[in-house]
């Protein structure tokens, strides 16, 4: 147990050399997260400029939301990112034996090996917003701060898992790559009040894949508090689902064929 | 001739990946079912859209979101990946123009998305060809108006960053996220004759036929000015810009 926190500050070292290397490309991919979430909060300005309450969320809800959300796309991008949009890559070049050759788990090892630390900028930029939308609440809960952390940990969890098991399918399918940019469109097809859409969509978007879940129940658990089942549900959604994703990571493996 | 074979081969090989044609047809409906039902739950909540009803604003959507498949940002790269991997060599060897012939090319990989506006337009509009005309020139004017953006593959060594930029812009000031006209007035005349919207919002409204056909005219003279500001701008810094082309991996 103890190699896998040891193995994961090498990682860090090395993704944070990377960073200071690559100074540029780091500010301008950080840029790039901003200039999105300012383009939402534009749309949400235009929106609540005609009306006052979509589906029951006020300005203030609707914003909170998408910080939130961008904030655990920022995180699931810091920690993972790199891996996945990668692997195709990897598995042509062949790369991926160095990983498979190591004495730990390989999804960990390939999952975690890389950071990308210009999407901290991100994160920096959108928790003052969030800070700031909190403090016009007016609801002060330590308690509620505390659960809503391990919530955000577990939505990490929870996008990796789903951008995990698309990308296995890279190891069975040619050409599969693109699926990853439609997990991408997923999430922000969820990053609305969900009570937009038909009911069949809300249902699949809440249990099957639970990214409308993820989005709609932690901004309301940083002001509201967490009824104890809704956390109870994304953790053991989070534990099948990395069970799951280490079983299809272990099949993929038995297809891959060296290629050096 | 040689410009209608180029745009025939290009025509070809987009029909080739059939599949990349339903995935990007599949995304797009994905992002107009989204936007949908977004503006549904406003237009239920009581909000009064300057003369949008629901089936509006869904045709308006339809055609902003179809632009974006339409009217895309390819020929912006296609300059900088050619001047990257040296195949500009090849091509300035070529008794063709760079701009028509890039022209051509675009014209034809977006051939099976204009050949399905066709029939529609032809059924249903009241002034078939002035739209016809518009779409042309509309087509015409930001094809020009990415290859002026392209020379700057001359000067940048990644122009990456450039597709990002582009896509929020064309996201704000295209009328893809919202119809132009709720805007305060002031602010609407400013923004509507700006190149994104000339291909988003007055596109969109032109087909459904809420322009009459000064407007349309209006319009169309308006995306011929810019056509020959931007293709004479691209021509004066291509001729610039060339002498700083050295061939690297040709």
């Amino acid at each position: 147990m103890k190699k896998y926190f040891s193995l994961f500050s090498v990682f860090s070292r090395q993704s944070l050399k990377s960073f200071a290397i690559y100074r540029a490309t780091a500010v301008i991919t950080a840029t790039f997260g901003v200039l999105f979430f300012t383009v939402e909060c534009i749309l949400g300005m235009v929106l609540f400029s005609l009306t006052d309450d979509i589906v029951g969320y006020s300005f203030q809800d609707y914003l909170l939301m998408i910080s939130v959300a961008s904030l655990i796309t920022y995180l699931y991008q810091f920690f993972f990112a790199s891996a996945h949009e990668n692997l195709a890559e990897v598995i042509l070049e062949g790369e991926l034996d160095t990983v498979l050759l190591r004495p730990v788990n390989s999804l960990y090892y390939y999952s975690c090996f890389r950071q990308d630390y210009s999407c901290i900028i991100n994160v920096l930029v959108v928790i003052p917003f969030i800070v700031g939308l909190y403090i016009q609440y007016n609801v002060f809960s330590i308690f509620n701060i505390i659960v809503f952390l391990l919530f955000i940990i577990l939505a990490v969890l929870c996008v990796y898992i789903v951008n995990q098991l698309f990308v296995t399918l890279v190891f069975f399918f040619e050409n599969s790559t693109r699926l990853l940019g439609l997990s991408e469109y997923l999430y922000d097809v969820a990053t609305r009040p969900i009570a937009i859409y038909p009911k069949a969509i809300i249902k699949v978007l809440m249990y099957v894949v639970p990214y409308g879940f993820v989005t709609n129940m932690s901004w309301q658990i940083l002001i509201r508090g967490v009824p104890v089942t809704a956390f109870i549900f994304l953790a053991l959604w989070d534990v099948l689902g990395l069970m799951l994703a280490n079983a299809l990571w272990n099949k993929g493996i038995k297809k891959y064929v060296s290629s050096n | 001739m040689k410009y209608l074979v180029l745009m025939r081969n290009a025509f070809k090989r987009k029909m080739i990946y059939r599949s990349q044609i339903v995935l990007e047809l599949f995304t797009n409906g994905i992002i107009y079912f989204t936007t949908i039902c977004l503006w549904t739950s406003v237009l239920n909540s009581g909000a009064d859209l300057a003369g949008y009803d629901k089936n509006q604003l869904s045709t308006y959507f339809l055609f902003t979101i179809f632009s974006g498949i339409l009217f895309s940002f390819e020929p912006c790269f296609t300059l900088g990946n050619a001047i990257q991997n040296g195949s500009l060599s090849v091509t300035l060897l070529r008794p063709v123009n760079y701009f028509f012939m890039d022209y051509a090319r675009q014209l034809g990989s977006k051939l099976f998305y204009i050949l399905l506006l066709v029939p529609l337009i032809l059924l249903k509009a009241k002034y078939p060809l002035s739209l016809i005309v518009y779409i042309l020139s509309a087509f015409s004017m930001f094809y020009a108006f990415m290859a002026v953006l392209s020379l700057v593959g001359f000067i940048l060594e990644n122009t990456w960053p450039l597709r990002p930029v582009l896509s929020a812009l064309f996201m704000l000031l295209s009328g893809q996220l919202f119809p132009l006209d709720i805007l305060p007035e002031g602010i609407y005349k400013t923004l509507v004759f700006n190149p994104f919207s000339l291909v988003g919002y007055v596109f969109s409204k032109t087909l459904i036929g809420s322009f009459e056909l000064e407007a349309i005219f209006l319009y169309s003279c308006i995306n011929g000015v810019y056509f020959l500001l931007f293709f004479i701008f691209f021509q004066h810094g291509f001729r610039k810009l060339i002498y700083r082309y050295e061939g690297v991996r040709a």
